[in-house]
């Protein structure tokens, strides 16, 4: 496989401690950039061969007996520590998809920082794809999926994603998801963009609320799985056997008690979703922080292709409407293409109509073009929106095909059949994340990954439409057998539980009130900041100068925030929810620009100005290897340091 | 490899109909021709605007009719699609004929 990290992103080939030894990572790092990159291959060899025997025998220890290891029951030493033989992060489609499954093996935990349903999958409302008509093939849909991806998905992956998509639907469908039928009986199945066939599978126009509701119920009714919401992870808990680091479960907050909470288990799946919040504009709910590929960066996992983060072009402008909302709004309003597919015409704030300009098809142009162009406005203009213009059009028409838009914009004093709407780019979906093997595997043993917080192969660099729900459920599924594999050959040592040092809960009573409101109030200011300098220096339209000038301003800011905070009496085992949040935005807003900084190439979402174009030498994923310990900032270092030879016997 | 036939195929060339790098000032000076006339763009931006008490009312009517609808439909009430055979999907226009899916102007997946 050749995994490479481009020129250009030395963002340390070093790993802490004694997770690479020698030749311990042969595909690692510089291998020959023109061959075809394979995801299954070469490096995740390593995640299936077994343990060494000097294994941590303070912490797990594998029993070589056929004997099974006995399941855990879900014994609480104190309520402070828990033990799963599964943990779950994350309650989307593809956590929950998971826990249904293992929960048939041992214990389940299911951690979710907020409801159960707030998530991406519940806000995912259009369908989810999978070739389900006769006429269609698994080869059109995977076609389909590259051209999307800009060819650099994993073909490996896109195949077996294509292939075991229909068996996942119908599965759902007899888990009791309720999905759109036509009078044949047949399911009904849209077309949406990019698709050569109708593949869209979907329930009215909340496919994705229908398949959460669906999987909660079940999870609900299901004995085996305790689902712990608001809870927030906090950082993976690992240790260094000899050549991996292996995770045992992860370290969270209950905010509504403002306690920790341990959980310990032999086997853990990261499926937190999303980090749109690293935008100020975002389709998101406010729990997509980006808090699992901030965790697993920091607990040494490779994360990859962090550059491709999938924008809508028109997404309605708040600051653009005569009577501002009272409360920020939490999830854009997306304006639909059909506006400008209808006669809709895009001009910037000095009335100029600007698409002709990039793109001959003007305002029908695709919509990463049409992102592209707004983006590009938006920054030579110095200003905060664009207006797209319907109001020409015949009264009726717009009130009759744009209800919605109407109301929603009425509300706000504009009249969409006079006026025209502001709308703004909004940052929706990250295709890159932890990269993952084909069974949802890591580079850290027992950490599993699926949904958006993982890095398949399946999008690329570029997300085809509704292809995010299938790849969620597929990895999800496939990381079932390995998990129940390593689960029944692990043993946990429920003493060991204490040797990570557990992190302290930020307090009046620790820091001052006044303190605290300070931290309080500049960690939102902070975020505020963070966001604008991603949207200036690392929008849709990306330069050298640019990410370099990002880089420097997000240090700069991550330090005067993380000062500010240390010389308050924060320490490095302290934690508070926007805090926390904080550090995983800083360290994914970091992640993205490193990725960006390193493709010296323009391809699917990632637009360079001065790679402008399509390159074939690099077509192969950007590689991000953890941080140094000793230059790693708060955000990029987990809070514990263990020292490895209290864990290990080597 | 198949793959790679398929990268040459369709590989953007450098004289794509995408001109996203040509600046403002070259396309004006060029010789190609000028876009299609649009229509003169709504200048009354800035005016304060009374919220359209009649817009308000075609809203609300529109929407009571759809309710309405809804009642009438047949059978158990579900809605059907006369062009698609679909049924309980969405009314009016094809959600996905412009590629996104959109419910009533507001887009929700893409």
């Amino acid at each position: 496989m050749a995994a490479h990290v481009s020129a250009g992103n030395i963002h340390n080939f070093y790993l802490a401690g004694q997770v690479y030894r020698g030749q311990a990572y042969p595909n690692f790092g510089f291998t020959n950039p023109f061959k075809e990159p394979s995801w299954s291959s070469g490096v995740f060899k390593a995640l299936r061969a077994e343990r060494c025997g000097c294994y941590s025998r303070g912490v797990s220890a594998i029993t070589e007996s056929s004997k099974p290891c006995t399941s855990i029951r879900a014994v609480s030493v104190s309520s402070s520590t828990k033990y799963y033989d599964f943990t779950v992060i994350g309650s989307g489609v593809a956590g929950l998809r998971y826990a249904l499954e293992v929960a048939k093996q041992g214990t389940v935990a299911v951690i979710t920082k907020d409801e159960p349903h707030e998530s991406n999958t519940n806000y995912a409302q259009g369908g989810v794809s999978a070739v389900l008509c006769p006429l269609d093939s698994v080869e059109s849909h995977m076609q389909d999926t590259m051209v999307a991806g800009a060819h650099l998905c994993d073909e490996e992956t896109v195949r077996v994603v294509c292939t075991e998509g229909p068996e996942r639907i119908r599965e759902l469908i007899a888990m009791g998801a309720s999905f759109d039928h036509g009078e044949d009986g047949n399911l009904h199945l849209a077309r949406e963009g990019g698709h050569s066939h109708r593949r869209i599978v979907h329930a009215a126009d909340m496919t994705g609320r229908e398949i959460e509701r669906a999987l909660l119920e079940a999870v609900l009714n299901d004995p085996n799985i305790s689902v712990f919401k608001h809870h927030f992870a906090i950082d993976l808990l690992t240790s260094q056997d000899c050549l991996n680091t292996v995770c045992h479960g992860v370290d969270t907050l209950n905010i509504k008690t403002n306690e920790v909470v341990r959980f310990i288990s032999k086997v853990t799946l990261l499926a937190s979703g999303g980090a749109g919040h690293i935008y100020p504009s975002t389709t998101n709910p406010l729990v997509a922080t980006g808090d699992g590929m901030a965790m697993a960066h920091r607990a040494q996992a490779v994360i990859s292709n962090m550059e491709f983060v999938q924008f809508h072009p028109t997404a309605l402008a708040d600051e653009g409407l005569p009577i501002k909302p009272q409360t920020a709004r939490e999830n854009a309003f997306l304006i639909t293409e059909a506006v400008r597919g209808d006669g809709g015409i895009l001009y910037n704030l000095g009335m100029e109509r600007f698409m002709p300009v990039y793109d001959e098809r003007a305002e029908l142009a695709p919509r990463d073009v049409v992102a592209r162009s707004i983006d590009d406005q938006l920054k030579k203009r110095n200003e905060k929106y664009v207006l797209l213009d319907i109001s020409h059009k015949a009264r009726d028409k717009i009130l009759a095909h744009f209800p919605n838009i109407a109301s929603e914009c009425l509300k706000h004093g504009l009249d969409i059949t006079r006026q025209p709407i502001p709308v703004v780019p909004a940052a929706h979906y990250m295709c890159g994340g932890v990269r993952a093997g084909l069974q949802g595997e890591t580079n850290v043993l027992g950490l599993f990954v699926a949904g958006e917080v993982a890095c398949t192969g399946l999008h690329g660099a570029n997300r085809l439409a509704s292809n995010s729900l299938l790849e969620a459920l597929v990895f999800a599924r496939r990381a079932v057998q390995p998990s129940t594999e390593l689960m029944k050959r692990t043993r946990l040592d429920v003493s060991a539980s204490e040797k990570w040092t557990r992190p302290v809960v930020a307090t009046a009573r620790l820091l001052g009130d006044e303190v605290i409101s300070k931290i309080t109030a500049l960690t939102k200011e902070v975020r505020g900041e963070l966001q604008e300098v991603m949207w200036k220096y690392v929008g849709i339209v990306r330069s050298t100068i640019r990410l370099t000038t990002a880089e420097r301003k997000i240090a700069e800011l991550e330090a005067k925030w993380e000062t500010f905070l240390f010389e308050h009496g924060w320490e490095q085992t302290v934690v508070a929810l926007e805090a926390c949040e904080m550090r995983n935005l800083f360290c994914c807003a970091k992640l993205v620009v490193s990725s960006a900084l390193a493709r010296h190439e323009s391809r699917g979402l990632h637009y360079m100005t001065d790679f402008p174009f399509v390159e074939e030498s690099k077509r192969i994923p950007t590689i991000i290897l953890p941080s140094s310990p000793t230059t790693a900032t708060w955000s990029s270092r987990r809070l514990q340091n263990i020292s490895s030879s209290s864990l290990i016997d080597c | 490899m198949a793959t790679n036939s398929i990268v040459r195929l369709i590989a953007p060339s450098r004289s794509a109909s995408s001109r996203f790098l040509e600046p403002v000032s070259r396309f004006l000076s060029s010789g190609t021709p000028p876009p299609p006339q649009a229509p003169s763009p709504n200048q009354d931006l800035n005016r304060n605007v009374k919220p359209d008490q009649n817009l308000q009312q075609n809203l609300q009517m529109q929407k009571e009719e759809e309710e309405e609808e809804e009642g009438e439909g047949g059978g158990g009430g579900e809605f059907v699609n006369e062009d698609t055979g679909e049924i309980g999907g969405p009314r009016g226009p094809e959600p996905t004929r412009y590629g996104d899916w959109e419910q009533r102007g507001r887009c929700s997946d893409f």
